[in-house]
Order: C-alpha cells, then structure tokens, then sequence
C-alpha cells in the first residue's frame, strides 16, 4: 500500500514535473517575445537591376511584401558583398558600389506616401546604404499590408566594378530593414525593426555577339516593250507607230516607250536613280529634248520633242523634281535633264529599300521639218547608294 | 533564434542561385578594332555605270570624329565589303590609271604610286583632321567588265601609303549595269497640194483645178489667181518647178512672157509671178511658217513671165507649210485670133533629200 502511494506519488511527480516542464516550454516563447520584438522576414523580396554590366549605371527596382502591419518610419537598403544576414554586424560594401551622395528614390506601392507625406532618401556608409525617412506634417508612420508589395525605384545606382572572373565571384547582397520609428542605422542591429530581409544578386560578364550585315545594292533596268518583261530583258526598244509595214516616229504622234527599273538597297541613307544620256540624235541632226518639263504635243515645233517621266513610282521612293508630270491635258509632261556626260536624278529614296519596282516612259514626236533618218538615243539609270 | 538564423541563410542562399542574370548584347556592326567608327555618309557616284567604261568617280564620307590623317586606301572587291574578308578584284576594273581632280574636307590628297588596278591609296602629308566630309573626284576609273554588284572598301590611316592600323573604315556597294538603247526612225516627206484656193493651210481643204478667165478684150486685162502649199522635212529644201505651155487655140498662140513684163492691155500676153500686186490687183505674198522664196524672176509685184521648167519658188532647208499664190494674167491684141484658148499647166514640188 505504501509502494503503491510511493509510485503514485512519483507518477504525479513525474506528471507534475512534465507539465511544468510543458508549462515551462509554452511559456518561454511568450516570454522571450515579451522581452525581444522578433523582426519578420519580408516575402517576395527582390532586387531588380535594369543593367548588370559590372561598373553599369542602372536602376535598382527594390520590392518585398511586408511580414506585419505595423507602420513604419523608416526603410534602410544596405548593399553589402559579404553576406545578406540582415543581422551581420559587417557590411562590406560592393567594390566600386554607388548609389550616390544624393540618391534619387522613388516609392510606390505599400510604400506610396500618404497625403502630404513623403520619403526622404539620403546615403550612408559611402555611399552604399540607402535610408528613406518619413517625414511631413503629422506623418509619423505609414500603415503596411500584407498583401501590398513595396517599391523603391532607385535610379543612378553604380554596380559594382568586381571582374567576374570566377564562378560567384560577382554576388553581392541587399539587406533590407524596416523600422517603426526612426532609428540610426548600424549594420545588423535589429532595434525598431518591424520586417526585414536579404537578397542576393549579381552582376555578370557581357556575352558580345556579332552579327556582319554587309552592304548591298542590287539594280536592274530593262524595256518594257512591246510586250511586259522582267530583269535581263533587252534594253534596245524602237520608239514610233506602225504606217504601213514600218515603225516611224512622225509629227501625227507622240510615241512612247516604257523602261522598267528594280532597286533594292540596305544603304542606310538610301539612294537615288539618276538617267544620263542625250536625246535621239542621227549624226548631226536631234530631236530636241524636253528639258524644261513641259508637255509634248504631236508635232509641236517648239519647246523639245523627246522626255521622260516616272509613270510608275515605286512604294518607298520619291520623284525628283522635272519627272513628275503631273500635267496630262492637253500633253503628257516629259523631261530629260541629262545629257551624254551629266546627269539628272529622277527618283530617289531616303531609307533602305526591298526591291522595288517603278517605270520610266519615254515620249517622242518629231516636227515637220525632222530631217529624215534613223535616230539613237544611248541613256542609262544609274543607282548610287548612300551608307 | 539560431532556428530563425538557420532559415534566413537559406531563403539568402536561395537568391543567390537565382539572381544570376547574364547580359547578351547584340552588336549589329563590325568591331574589328577597339576604337574603329565606321565611316558615315559614304557613297560613291559613278557617272556611266555600263560594264567596261573609263568613266568618273566620286567618292564621299564623312570622319565621325577628329583623327590624324596621313592616307586612305579604297579597295574594290567583287565578293564582299567586309574588311578583313578576302578581296577578290572586280573582272576588268582599273582605278590604277585614274587621275585626280576636285577634292574637298581637309584636302592635300594625292594618288600614291602605291596604287594598284583595284586599291587605291590616296596620300597626305599626316596631321590631326577635325570632323566632317571629305570627297574626291576621280576620272578614267575603267568600270568592271560584268554587269553586277560590286564593293569598295574605304580605311583611314594616320600613316601615308595605308600603313599601319587603320582608323576608321566603311563599306559601299555599287551597281555595273547595261544602258538601253531607243531608236526612231523619221521618213523623208514631202507635202504639196494645188487648188484654186487652200483653206486653213490643209490640204484636204484645197478646192479647184479649173480657171476660167472668161472673155478676152484688148481693152483689159484678165487675171485669176491659183494657190499651192508645200511641206517637207527633206534637210536640203525644195523647188517647185512651172512646166507646160502658153495659151493655144488650134494654130493660133497667146504669146508668153519669156521676160519680167508689166501687164499691157491691148498686146498679146500670158504670165504670171508669186506675189502680190496692184496693177492689175490680183495676188498675195507667200504665207505660212515655212521656210522659202520665190525665184526672182516671179518676185517682182506687177511684172510677169512664163517659161516652162524654170524653179518658181524654192527653200534651201526643210520647211514647214508654205502656201504660194499663183496670180496669172492675159492681154490679147486686136489682132489675136479669135477662139478657145487654152492650157494645162504643171507645178512640181521636189524635195531635196
């Protein structure tokens, strides 16, 4: 009987003892969390670099979801290369690292200042910690949710100049603290925080790629008569009208001949077409070129009796002024601006241009007093690119 | 505490294998050099472009910025543009005998004896040259033989005779092309037409073949006129030509004017001339663009003849329409004998080709 209440005594004890002890462990956290206020750790936290060229200037996108409600006063971003330990007494900052003397931040999100409100940023241990301070009549805290991210955007930030000559050897970190009131920041001291946390990041080697565009310039000219050729066509092509079995040039009509042209060209600055050549000559005797752009009725007796004109323009190109005859009643303008040894630029193209396709039409008529004969007229379209 | 530490270090660690951005930059331009700038608004204009040609070159660009300038080479190539690339020379060019003429930016360029048929080094005395436009004029450049793109390749040196490192460069394509030929061919016309009158300088308006000068009286004179209009494009002119005889009936013979008469009532005459007169009032001086001019002999106003195949009128060049009026008189004497005279007479315009 004795036993018996000896081991119930110890069995209470031993209950007695464990409950305390369970006691005892319940209790400790509350204790500690009485005597100690536990930073939470920030979630979806990020540094978002808009360069990461070592030495780069860039913009730092710093962002976190806070952990608490509780409103803040203060906000430090502290750059370290040695670790992101938001409770590490050392911060070294990044060799080369700025955000300058006078950072330049911008806040949004849960961090947007309330009516009359604002962040002041300013910059500490060389440049290298970030501090926004809350400031304005009657704005003591700003009010944090847990759902809203925060965001500074932090513009004019110089990345570290480390080589990344070995694997890792580019990481630096961003340490992130925000505080309840405000406070003097020292490196991994923890006092009025409310959240905080770390991040890591990394600058990196640029991978250069080259890429060789060559110039080009391609250019065909071909006649377009009496049927609709293409590129390699003949170019020889008999101006005039059918009387009788033979082809003549009269002063009845006026006579046409198409000449199509393509030009395709990367050239930066584009390019022109220009003609040269003179008119239809037959030794000492011509036809008086239009060089004056007028029109060119059958027959007439003055003002040049052999031209040409843009009849169809290509997509992209412009007509040089004396080519555009735009004057069609009672005459087709026509116009030849060259001669055997200068010449007239007709169309032309500021920007590089994919192979398009225009026309040029020639129109003749001979006078009256035409001496008779066979007549020739040797002209080319030249393309000159400009790169 | 050392729990919340322990998670804190992961959550970092984490990020670190995360956050390792790398950077890809696309050059889109060749960088041969460190500090090479390609050569901007560079173009060179050829004057004929037809396969083969000796013709004119003017090349032009730009320096981006300030550089000392001793030479700079351009070399044609027919596969690429690319500096660096193998160079294969454009089939038939030849820059080697080309001469030098305007130029324009920091000038002093002359043609170094370096040249060959397909690179071109043009020399300067070496000094520092601002930014800006430079272009050369060259003459007797024989193009390629081929129809077909083709390159040049442009370098900047600070030494003469291209040596050395190469500033600045740049490439330009140009285009050898076959000209076009149009051909016409005018014929040689002639346009000439008679009638009593010619409206309108047409032709196809010309109306009459027949004059009838009525009664004859040795007391007055009878006149009548006829016109004819004549065109050509013959290079030489034209002539017309008054062939057939003098009034006749049966035996009898209304004798011509074989001189520059007056129109006498009362003496037996037949004549004509091509112009305008008084006495009697009958005629008109020639009308018309054309070129042309009545024979002396028929010119004279109020003075007559006829003799078959002399030249009435005449140009030496092609002329546009002349239209000449005919003005024709008869005189009898009291002694003509009396009947029906008559004649056909025939005008011939010859173009003289």
């Amino acid at each position: 009987m004795k036993r018996l209440k000896q081991l119930h005594l110890a069995r209470n004890t031993i209950t007695s003892l464990s409950a305390l002890a369970l006691l005892t462990i319940g209790i400790l956290p509350a204790v500690i969390a009485s005597d100690t206020a536990i930073a939470a750790t920030v979630t979806s936290r990020s540094v978002s670099m808009s360069a990461s060229a070592p030495g780069a200037s860039a913009t730092y996108t710093i962002q976190w979801t806070p952990a608490s409600t509780t409103g803040i006063a203060q906000v430090n971003v502290a750059f370290c290369s040695n670790s992101p330990i938001v409770s590490d007494t050392t911060c070294t900052a990044p060799t080369g690292f700025s955000i300058t003397a006078s950072p330049t931040a911008s806040e949004s999100g849960g961090l947007a200042p309330g009516s009359g409100c604002s962040w002041t940023a300013s910059s500490l241990d060389t440049n290298s910690v970030l501090q926004l301070a809350y400031s304005g009549s009657g704005c003591t805290t700003l009010t944090q949710s847990t759902s809203t991210a925060d965001t500074i955007s932090l513009s004019s930030v110089t990345n570290p100049t480390t080589t990344c000559s070995t694997y890792g050897a580019c990481t630096f970190y961003a340490r992130i603290y925000t505080y309840s009131t405000a406070t003097t920041y020292s490196a991994g001291s923890l006092t009025n925080v409310v959240d905080d946390g770390g991040v890591a990041m990394s600058t990196a080697t640029e991978i250069t790629l080259n890429a060789t565009v060559q110039e080009e310039l391609s250019f065909c000219v071909w006649s377009d008569s009496p049927t609709s050729n293409t590129c390699g066509a003949s170019n020889t092509v008999t101006i005039g009208h059918t009387v009788g079995a033979s082809t003549v040039l009269d002063d009845t009509a006026v006579d046409t001949a198409p000449f199509d042209f393509e030009l395709g060209t990367n050239a930066s600055h584009g390019a022109t077409v220009s003609v040269l050549g003179d008119t239809l000559t037959n030794g000492s005797y011509t036809i008086p070129a239009d060089t004056t752009d007028a029109q060119i009725c059958a027959g007439q007796t003055s003002g040049g009796n052999f031209g040409l004109w843009v009849s169809t323009l290509p997509s992209g190109m412009t007509v040089s002024s004396g080519y555009t005859a735009t004057t069609t009643t009672p005459c087709q303008e026509y116009n030849l601006g060259s001669t055997a040894t200068t010449t007239s630029e007709v169309v032309s193209t500021s920007a590089p241009i994919n192979n398009a396709t225009g026309t040029i039409t020639y129109g003749a008529t001979a006078q009256p007093t035409t001496v008779p004969g066979d007549y020739t007229a040797n002209n080319q379209l030249i393309a000159t690119g400009t790169f | 505490m050392r729990h919340s530490l322990a998670v804190r270090t992961i959550h970092a660690t984490i990020w670190a294998w995360l956050a390792m951005p790398i950077a890809i930059i696309i050059a889109g331009a060749l960088t041969f050099n460190a500090v090479a700038a390609q050569l901007p608004d560079r173009s060179i204009a050829i004057s004929s472009t037809l396969p083969g040609a000796t013709t004119n070159y003017a090349i032009s660009f730009a320096l981006s910025n300030g550089e000392t300038l001793g030479s700079i080479g351009i070399q044609f190539c027919e596969n690429s543009p690319i500096i660096g690339q193998s160079c294969s020379a454009p089939s038939g060019f030849n820059i080697q005998n080309a001469a030098l003429g305007s130029q324009s930016g920091p000038g002093g360029f002359s043609i170094s004896s370096l040249t060959t048929a397909n690179y071109l080094i043009l020399n300067r005395s070496p000094s520092v040259v601002p930014s800006g436009p430079l272009s050369f004029n060259l003459s007797g450049v024989v193009n390629p033989s081929a129809v077909g793109t083709f390159f040049a390749r442009i370098q900047t040196y600070a030494e003469t005779n291209a040596s050395g490192s190469s500033t600045d460069y740049g490439g330009i394509a140009m285009a050898a092309t076959n000209g076009y030929t149009i051909s016409a061919t005018v014929p040689p016309y002639i346009l000439f037409c008679l009638g009593v009158t010619i409206a309108n300088h047409n032709c196809s308006q010309s109306q009459g073949n027949f004059i009838d000068f009525g009664d004859l009286s040795p007391l007055a004179t009878n006149s009548s006129e006829s016109q004819m209009l004549i065109q050509t494009n013959a290079q030489n002119g034209y002539s017309i030509i008054l062939s057939g005889n003098t009034f006749i009936s049966g035996n009898n013979i209304l004798p011509s004017l074989s001189n520059d008469e007056p129109s006498i009532p009362g003496t037996s005459q037949f004549g004509l001339n091509l112009v305008a007169n008084s006495n009697p009032a009958i005629g008109q001086n020639p009308q018309g663009p054309g070129s042309g001019n009545v024979s002396p002999a028929y010119a004279t106003p109020n003075t007559f003849r006829f003799n078959s195949g002399e030249v009435i009128a005449s140009s030496p060049l092609a002329s546009n329409y002349k239209i000449y009026t005919i003005s024709y008189i008869l005189n009898i004497a009291k002694t003509q004998p009396s009947g029906v005279y008559a004649t056909t007479l025939t005008y011939t315009g010859i173009g003289n080709f």
